[in-house]
């Protein structure tokens, strides 16, 4: 068998260091903002990953997280931790960069695995941000963006669409260009407390954009670098949007070390405290299950891009507490 | 949250055992030729 090289890639580590943050949003999927990772245990855990990595010949691509990562004490000691590894490619830190100043930026300079910053932007403007975020907080995380983009350090955008800001994403994606951001994430969301469903704008998300894509699946927009134009990234299929990779070739992990298949999917697989990466990846109950496109129920059972696509299964846990059930947005007629 | 359990060595194959992208090829295997896709977009709509 011939496997295309391209896919067989790095395992991605989405590890939320702390969870302790400056802001409260409206969509946020955590319910306590307390817990944070020990410097020891957050040595014990990297080691763990980094030995794994390298006896199964991969190399590591972090993204560092909170809560707010800048409010984790050791935040620096932990990326120079993982910037040092040999087993690690990519480093990226995702925050609302509230806390970005020029110290803060001259010690990222130093770490050569660091690829971008991810900063969280709901809204164009403070009149659309601020009632997701909270008050002040556009302008504060705008000038983190800017300060980072004037440093030479490449920013990327999450949007995550709601009825309040469903109009905005044309004036975001200006925004982008204006502000020289290489690129946007925008994500519909995924209720994970009560008040998310009402903020869900289903229904409308077609007449309220021109982007159809955002009905059912995350859109990745990737500004050209010379700023000309805007296209979506390949690979991303012109139906189905950005493709999830839940199970396949990545973990989140929170700051009490418990695993979890994606953020959104708020079901333990393990703990990296307790259990070795290769038990939780190769043992895993929940990760077979989903793995395997014949355990889908519904249109995600019955539909032919179910080997690939297989619909967002938080999404469904979500609405349906069954992480197998059919992805209730999508817009296929199976 | 709810915690999911392992399922015992036993039950696995030593290819599901000991190959870390062993889904993500027998994927491959399937959509071969008749399906563009064959990665995730990186685009980190999980955070």
């Amino acid at each position: 068998m011939v496997i295309n090289s391209d896919i067989l890639g790095d395992f991605y580590i989405q590890w939320h260091i702390t969870n302790k943050c400056n802001l409260r949003c409206k969509h946020c999927y955590q319910d306590d903002y307390t817990d944070e990772l020990s410097f020891e245990n957050f040595k014990i855990i990297a080691d763990k990953l980094f030995s794994t990595l390298y006896r199964w010949n991969k190399l590591g691509d972090f993204s560092i997280t909170g809560g707010e990562p800048f409010l984790y004490p050791w935040i620096f000691d932990a990326l120079e931790y993982i910037d040092s590894s040999d087993n690690v490619s990519r480093l990226d830190i995702l925050t609302n960069g509230i806390f970005i100043t020029e110290e803060i930026i001259q010690k990222l300079l130093r770490f050569n695995k660091l690829r971008y910053i991810q900063i969280s932007l709901d809204g164009s403007s403070p009149e659309i941000h601020d009632k997701i975020r909270g008050n002040g907080s556009f302008e504060k995380s705008m000038r983190g963006v800017r300060m980072l983009v004037e440093n030479g350090i490449e920013v990327r955008l999450m949007f995550t669409l709601q009825r309040i800001n469903m109009l905005d994403v044309p004036d975001v994606i200006d925004l982008a260009i204006r502000e020289n951001i290489s690129g946007i994430t925008i994500e519909r969301i995924i209720p994970m407390n009560d008040n998310d469903i009402s903020d869900r704008s289903d229904n409308e998300y077609e007449k309220g954009t021109l982007l159809k894509i955002l009905k059912y699946r995350p859109l990745w927009i990737n500004i050209d670098p010379c700023r000309a134009k805007i296209g979506m990234n390949t690979p991303v299929h012109k139906d189905l949007g950005g493709l999830c990779s839940i199970g396949l070739d990545g973990i989140c992990i929170l700051p009490d070390g418990n695993v979890l298949a994606c953020r959104r999917l708020p079901i333990i697989i393990g703990n990296l405290i307790t259990d070795s990466l290769e038990k939780i990846w190769t043992q895993s109950r929940l990760l077979w299950e989903i793995r395997n496109k014949n355990n889908l129920k519904g249109k995600c059972y019955l539909c032919d891009y179910s080997s690939r696509c297989g619909g967002c299964r938080s999404m469904a846990y979500a609405y349906c507490n069954d992480y197998l059930a059919e992805d209730p947005h999508c817009w296929r007629k199976v | 949250m709810i915690k999911s359990d392992f399922i015992p060595v036993e039950q696995l194959s030593s290819g599901q055992l000991t190959d870390p992208d062993y889904a993500l090829k027998r994927i491959d295997l399937v959509n071969k030729n008749n399906f563009e896709i064959t990665v995730c977009s990186k685009c980190h709509h999980c955070r």
